[in-house]
């Protein structure tokens, strides 16, 4: 195969797996939601969103403000 | 005294005019060296590669003497490693030279253990997986991939252009993964493929990494000259918070054996980066601290440092490295485009809730593309973060380098 074709290729294949991965991560989404409820269920709520708000929030500075 | 005793005591100037052609070379490096050192100190370039890497760089083209037990570089070299030993057709020779080097040369052990095999890499990839919320994968999948997948455009568009300057099939393969500008996985692949232009490959990709640091916001400014366009704020969501431990957790693991299913060739670097995410999100702390602290440090100075010691006058100017200067930035170039173009598109189809400077954090490298991109939007409109977007994007580019590196390794014998 030249150099092209090849290219051509591995586009088509990682356009396909990417979306399989995509669905894979939709998919596991649905499922995690259905029967995680259950369990998160049981947290009061408010604090539970304040925490988790707090958490992302402190992630996404504390990357941001990395070396890396 | 006699002039060959003077020459003996001061090695140095006896490899100058040994080679006085090759002394100018390695003068310009040294400059290079330390002007790197520079700008990662004023933070113009990533400090934690370009500090060690430049230092290195300017050390080994000033440390070179009359030194060469293998005879590979007529009469020269120095006492820091030496990339060619073991690398002959002969396996019992190679062996031989390698126990032989490894008890001169002080850095030889961390090459042949770690760097020639891969395993810098995937210490890197477990320490960035350490620090990776895949939440911001899993909240916003389709974006993040359409985007990722754009900004692969440079190592699409370099493979048959590099093929063009006369390289196999597999060495075009293995250069042009720098434009998945995933540092680990340009290691990787051009181990798999092309180890004979490994060296010069790493080098150049880090080289470049660190220039698209600096260089990427005014691609960006470029490509997206409306300054609101740039402020275009996005949504602040937090979905990617929504998800559980056990979630990001169940997640990994599934991705994690999928991919290496498919991509059996990839497996080391994808069981590393997904390695680490499998840590962060089980919660063992003491796992944790160890991979995004010494783990991931440690394995990042000795890359620079390597890399820089790597940047030898005889390896840079060789002829057949020169058009790798030129494919390397113009595969970073096209990518940075094509993740600008992604950007566009999402912005349209969205109907202008996406920022288009967000494209740019499709190119993998994590997490600096998010950053450049949070950099540029938020002087704009400081009121505008898209960081938490941008992670998505820069994750999935890590991703989709994997396919890529994948595929490659898997279709091209």
């Amino acid at each position: 195969m030249d150099g092209l074709s090849i290219s051509l290729t591995t586009a088509v294949i990682t356009i396909i797996v990417s979306f399989l991965v995509a669905v894979i991560i939709k998919v596991m989404v649905m499922i995690l939601d259905k029967f995680g409820s259950k369990i998160e269920a049981q947290v009061p709520v408010a604090v539970d969103s304040v925490k988790a708000d707090d958490s992302d929030i402190a992630a996404v500075i504390a990357i941001a403000n990395s070396n890396l | 005294m006699s002039f060959e005793l003077f020459l003996s005591a001061f090695q140095g100037v006896e490899a100058v005019l040994h080679n006085p052609g090759m002394f100018l070379a390695r003068l310009g490096l040294i400059a290079l060296g330390i002007f790197l050192i520079y700008l990662g100190k004023k933070g113009i370039l990533e400090p934690l590669l370009m500090i060690p890497m430049g230092l290195g760089m300017a050390v080994i083209n000033a440390s070179v003497m009359m030194f060469d037990p293998l005879g590979l570089h007529g009469g020269l070299g120095t006492l820091f490693l030496e990339a060619q030993a073991g690398a002959g057709p002969d396996p019992v020779k190679n062996a031989a030279d390698l126990m032989y080097i490894m008890g001169i040369d002080w850095l030889q052990p961390i090459y042949t253990f770690t760097f020639s095999n891969g395993l810098i890499a995937c210490l890197v990839f477990m320490g960035i997986g350490s620090l990776l919320d895949v939440g911001f994968v899993m909240a916003r999948p389709f974006l993040s991939i359409v985007i990722a997948l754009f900004a692969e455009l440079g190592t699409i568009v370099t493979l048959p252009i590099a093929q063009l300057f006369g390289y196999t099939t597999k060495q075009a393969a293995a250069i042009s993964m720098v434009g998945g500008a995933d540092g680990p996985m340009v290691l990787f692949t051009s181990l798999k493929l092309a180890p004979e232009l490994f060296v010069p490959i790493a080098v150049v990709a880090y080289l470049y990494l660190g220039l698209a640091y600096g260089g990427y916001p005014y691609l960006i400014r470029l490509l997206i000259p409306s300054t609101k366009l740039r402020g275009t704020p996005m949504k602040a969501d937090n979905k990617a918070s929504q998800f559980s431990s056990g979630s990001k957790l169940a997640f990994a693991v599934v991705a994690c054996v999928v991919l290496c299913f498919l991509f059996p060739v990839a497996a080391p670097l994808l069981f590393s980066l997904f390695f680490g995410i499998v840590i962060r999100e089980s919660g063992i702390k003491q796992f944790q601290e160890l991979l995004n602290g010494p783990v991931l440090y440690t394995a990042t100075m000795f890359l620079g440092l390597t890399l820089g010691i790597l940047c030898e006058a005889n390896t840079i100017f060789d002829p057949k490295v020169l058009p790798l200067l030129l494919l390397g930035i113009l595969a970073l170039l096209l990518s940075g485009i094509g993740g600008i173009i992604g950007g566009y598109v999402a912005y349209l189809f969205t109907g202008g809730k996406v920022n288009p400077v967000l494209g740019i954090a499709g190119v993998s490298c994590v997490p600096t593309t998010a950053k450049v991109a949070q950099k540029v939007v938020q002087k704009e409109n400081p009121q505008a973060i898209i960081m938490q977007y941008a992670l998505g994007a820069s994750v999935m580019g890590v991703i989709t380098s994997a396919i890529i590196a994948g595929v490659f390794c898997s279709i091209i014998k």
